[in-house]
C-alpha cells in the first residue's frame, strides 16, 4: 500500500466537507456544520493495480485558517462553488497561498462543485474555469458532492497522479513524508533539491 | 450571593470557585455567567450601544460569510436571526477582528441562557478577556496554546505525548476545534455546562507571573487558559492513556480517527468534571511551560504578530480590573493585596512590578490571591476563614490605604519571597512523601506482576503519582486546613 495525502481548501461553503464525505463514506449531509481547523478520512483504493490509501485533510474555509491548513500535502483540491462566483474569484489568492506553504510540486486541481445546480443558478462558466485551469497547469472538473456526479474521478484522478509521480521516482529512497499540516515552512526540503526529490512524498510500505 | 457579588468576589473566592466546580444552578446559570465574565458590567455601562451595533450596516464582507456560515451550523430559524445580529454587532464592534466561525458555537451557547444583548457583551468578554487572540486573523495564539498544551500532556501523561510525537500528529490537528469552541462541539450538552461554569470562574491562568515575565521580556501579556488546558489533557489521558488504548491505534490515521470520537464514557460530567478539578497541574508547571514554548516560538518563527492586551482569565481578575478602572467601586483593594500576601508567592521576577505602569501593578497584585498557588489543586476548596478575617480588619484601614499602599506592596513582596522559600521546602517534602508511598506501592505490585509488563506499570505509576496529590487535598480542604498545610 501508498500513502497520498490531498488536502481540500477553497472558500468555505463551497462543499469541501461534503466532497470528503461523499468520497470517503459515500455520504452527504445538508446540515453539515462548518469545519473548524482540520478535519480527516481516509479511503484505500486501487490504483494501477495497487493498493492506495488516500489521506485527505479537509480544512477550514475562512481565511484565517489558512496559515495552518496545507503545508505538507502533495495534492490539493482547490474547490469552488459555481453557483458563487465570489468563491471562484478567491481562488488565485488560494493558490497563492498553497504555493506559499506547500510543496512548490504540489499536484492541483481545480474543482467546480455543485454542478447539480448548473441549469438554475450557475456563476462560473465551465469554460472560463478550464481555461484558468490550463494556462495555469492544474488539472479540472466540476463535480457535485449532492449527486455523487464525478466525485469518485476527481479524486482518482489526483491519486493516480499522485500515484504515477510516486512510480516514476521509486528508483529514489523513500523519504519520510508523513504529512503535517502547519505553518512552519518545509524546511527538510531545500530549494536545492531536484524536483525529483521533492515529488517523493509518497512512501512505499 | 448575586445581591453582593463584588464582596463575594474579593473576600470569599475560594466559596464562589467550589460552588462553581459542583455546577451552577441551571436557572442562575445566566446571571452566574454574566456576574463572572463582568459582561453585565459593560452592559449597563453602555445602554444602547447594542442596538447601535445592530443598526450599523456593517462590512458586506463579514455579514455574507457570517450569513452563508450560520445557514450551515445553525438550521434552526430563530436561533439563526440572534446568532445573526450577534455575530454582526461582533464585527462592527471590532473591525480588526471580524468574524471567524468559531465564534458561532461560542455566541450559540450563550445565546441558549441570555437574550442577544446580553449574550453579545458577554462574548466580548470572552474574545477579549478570556481568549483574547484565539480568533483572530492567523491564529497564532491557538497554535502557541497548541504549543503549551502539548508540552504539559508530556507531564501529564507521557504515553499518549509519546504516541502522538510518534506519529507527528501536531496539536492544532485536534485541539483547534477543542479550545476555539470551549468544547462546545465536542463534549456532551451537560459537560459543556459545567466546563463553561468552571472556564466562567477561573477560565484560565491565576497567575500574572507570566504577564510579569513577559512584560519584562518586553513582550505582550500571557496568561493561560487553565481550564481549557485541564479539560483537554484529561480527554487525551483518557483517549490515548494506556498501552491498550494505544493498541487500537497504531497509526497517524488511526489515532486521529481515535481523537474525532473520544471515548463517551470519558466526556460524562460525573467522570469528566472531577478528574480535571483533580489533575495535577500546577499553575508553576503551565508558567514554566508557557514560558518555553514563547521562546521556542520566538526562535523558531519570529515575533508574535498578534499583542493581546491583557488576557484575564476568570471572574476574579476581571473584577479587580473592573476595581481598577473605577477605584470608587473597589472597598478592599489593601485587605486583597495584604491577603494576597499571605496566599501567593511572589512572580519570580518580581522587581518587574516597579517596571510596570502603576495601573497594572495593582492589577496584578490582585491576581495574585486569586486561587491558591502553584499548589492550586491541591487545596483549592478550603473557605479562607482565617484570610476573611483579616480581610476584615484590613478593610477597616480603608480611607488610609492609598498612602500606605506602597509601602504594603514592599512588605509583601518580602513575604512573599519568604513564603515562596518555605512553599518550596513543603512542596519537596511532599514530593518525598509521595515519592516513599509509591515506592511502596510499586513494591507490593512489583510482587504481584510479570516481568514483562514493567513498562506499563511505570507509565500507569507515573500517572498516579501525577493526580494523586490533588485527591489527597480534596479531603483535605473538606477539614478546613488544607490552607494551612500549604501556606
Amino acid at each position: 500500500t501508498s500513502f497520498s495525502a490531498v488536502v481540500l481548501i477553497g472558500e468555505s461553503g463551497v462543499g469541501k466537507t461534503n466532497l470528503l464525505s461523499r468520497f470517503t463514506r459515500n455520504e452527504f449531509n445538508h446540515d453539515s456544520r462548518t469545519t473548524i481547523g482540520v478535519e480527516f478520512s481516509t479511503r484505500t483504493l486501487t490504483l494501477d493495480g495497487q493498493l492506495v490509501k488516500a489521506q485527505i485533510w479537509d480544512t477550514a474555509g475562512l481565511e484565517r485558517y489558512r496559515a495552518i491548513t496545507s503545508a505538507g500535502a502533495v495534492g490539493a483540491l482547490l474547490v469552488y462553488d459555481i453557483t458563487k462566483h465570489q468563491s471562484y474569484d478567491s481562488i488565485e489568492r488560494w493558490l497563492k497561498e498553497l504555493y506559499d506553504h506547500a510543496d512548490a510540486s504540489i499536484i492541483v486541481m481545480l474543482v467546480g462543485n455543485k454542478s447539480d445546480l448548473a441549469n438554475e443558478t450557475r456563476e462560473v462558466p465551465f469554460e472560463e474555469a478550464k481555461m484558468y485551469a490550463d494556462s495555469n497547469g492544474l488539472l479540472f472538473i466540476e463535480t457535485s458532492a449532492l449527486d455523487s456526479t464525478n466525485v469518485e474521478l476527481a479524486f482518482e484522478t489526483i491519486l493516480r497522479d499522485i500515484h504515477r509521480r510516486v512510480l516514476k521516482n521509486k528508483g529514489e529512497i523513500p523519504k519520510d513524508n508523513t504529512v503535517v499540516l502547519s505553518n512552519q515552512p518545509n524546511t527538510g526540503q531545500s530549494e536545492g533539491q531536484t524536483a525529483e526529490d521533492k515529488k517523493s512524498c509518497c512512501r512505499n510500505v | 450571593m448575586f445581591n453582593h457579588w463584588d464582596k463575594w468576589l474579593m473576600r470569599r473566592f475560594q466559596k464562589v470557585k467550589l460552588r462553581y466546580r459542583k455546577g451552577i444552578p441551571s436557572s442562575l446559570r445566566a446571571r452566574a455567567w454574566q456576574y463572572h465574565s463582568n459582561s453585565h458590567h459593560l452592559l449597563n455601562k453602555n445602554p444602547g450601544k447594542f442596538e447601535e451595533l445592530e443598526r450599523h450596516p456593517g462590512d458586506p464582507k463579514w455579514l455574507d460569510v457570517i450569513e452563508k456560515d450560520l445557514h450551515q451550523q445553525f438550521p434552526f430559524h430563530e436561533m439563526q436571526q440572534d446568532l445573526y445580529r450577534i455575530l454582526k454587532a461582533y464585527t462592527v464592534y471590532r473591525p480588526e477582528e471580524g468574524y471567524c466561525q468559531a465564534q458561532a458555537p461560542v455566541a450559540a451557547v450563550l445565546l441558549m441562557h441570555m437574550p442577544a444583548e446580553q449574550a453579545f457583551w458577554c462574548l466580548v468578554q470572552i474574545c477579549d478577556k478570556y481568549l483574547p487572540g484565539y480568533y483572530s486573523a492567523g491564529l497564532e495564539a491557538i497554535q502557541l496554546d497548541g504549543e503549551i498544551f502539548f508540552a504539559l500532556l508530556r507531564r501529564v501523561c507521557p504515553m499518549a505525548y509519546r504516541h502522538l510525537k510518534k506519529f507527528k500528529i501536531d496539536p492544532i490537528l485536534y485541539m483547534t476545534e477543542w479550545f476555539m469552541c470551549i468544547f462546545s462541539r465536542t463534549l456532551p450538552w451537560s459537560s459543556v455546562l459545567r466546563v463553561w461554569d468552571m472556564f466562567f470562574c477561573e477560565g484560565g491562568c491565576d497567575d500574572t507571573s507570566i504577564a510579569l515575565y513577559c512584560a519584562h521580556k518586553g513582550g505582550a501579556d500571557f496568561f493561560r487558559v487553565k481550564i481549557v488546558f485541564r479539560v483537554g489533557l484529561v480527554l487525551l489521558r483518557h483517549t490515548l492513556g494506556s498501552v491498550d488504548k494505544l493498541r487500537s491505534c497504531q497509526g497517524m490515521y488511526e489515532t486521529m480517527e481515535k481523537l474525532r470520537s473520544l471515548p463517551p464514557h470519558c466526556m460524562q460530567e460525573e467522570v469528566l468534571l472531577p478528574e480535571v478539578s483533580a489533575l495535577a497541574v500546577t499553575d508553576a508547571l503551565i508558567e514554566r511551560e508557557s514560558n518555553t514554548q514563547l521562546r521556542k516560538w520566538r526562535e523558531n518563527r519570529g515575533e508574535l504578530q498578534y499583542r493581546p492586551s491583557r488576557r484575564l482569565h476568570g471572574a476574579r481578575q476581571i473584577q479587580e480590573e473592573k476595581m481598577r478602572l473605577n477605584p470608587s467601586l473597589s472597598g478592599s483593594r489593601l485587605s486583597l493585596s495584604s491577603l494576597s500576601s499571605l496566599r501567593r508567592p511572589s512572580p519570580p521576577n518580581s522587581p518587574a512590578l516597579a517596571l510596570q505602569p502603576p495601573e497594572s501593578v495593582v492589577v496584578s497584585e490582585g491576581l495574585h490571591p486569586v486561587l491558591p498557588s502553584p499548589t492550586a489543586n491541591k487545596a483549592p476548596l478550603g473557605p479562607p476563614k482565617e484570610a476573611a478575617k483579616k480581610g476584615k480588619e484590613k478593610q477597616k484601614e480603608q480611607d488610609k490605604k492609598r498612602e500606605r499602599e506602597e509601602r504594603e506592596r514592599e512588605k509583601k513582596r518580602e513575604k512573599e519571597e519568604r513564603e515562596e522559600r518555605e512553599r518550596e521546602r513543603k512542596r519537596e517534602k511532599e514530593r518525598e512523601k509521595q515519592k516513599e508511598k509509591e515506592e511502596k506501592r510499586l513494591q507490593k505490585e512489583k510482587e504481584k506482576a510479570e516481568a514483562k509488563q514493567k513498562k506499563e506499570r511505570k507509565v500507569s505509576f507515573r500517572r498516579k503519582e501525577a493526580s494523586s496529590p490533588a485527591t489527597d487535598s480534596t479531603h483535605k480542604s473538606g477539614t478546613g486546613s488544607a490552607d494551612d498545610t500549604y501556606f
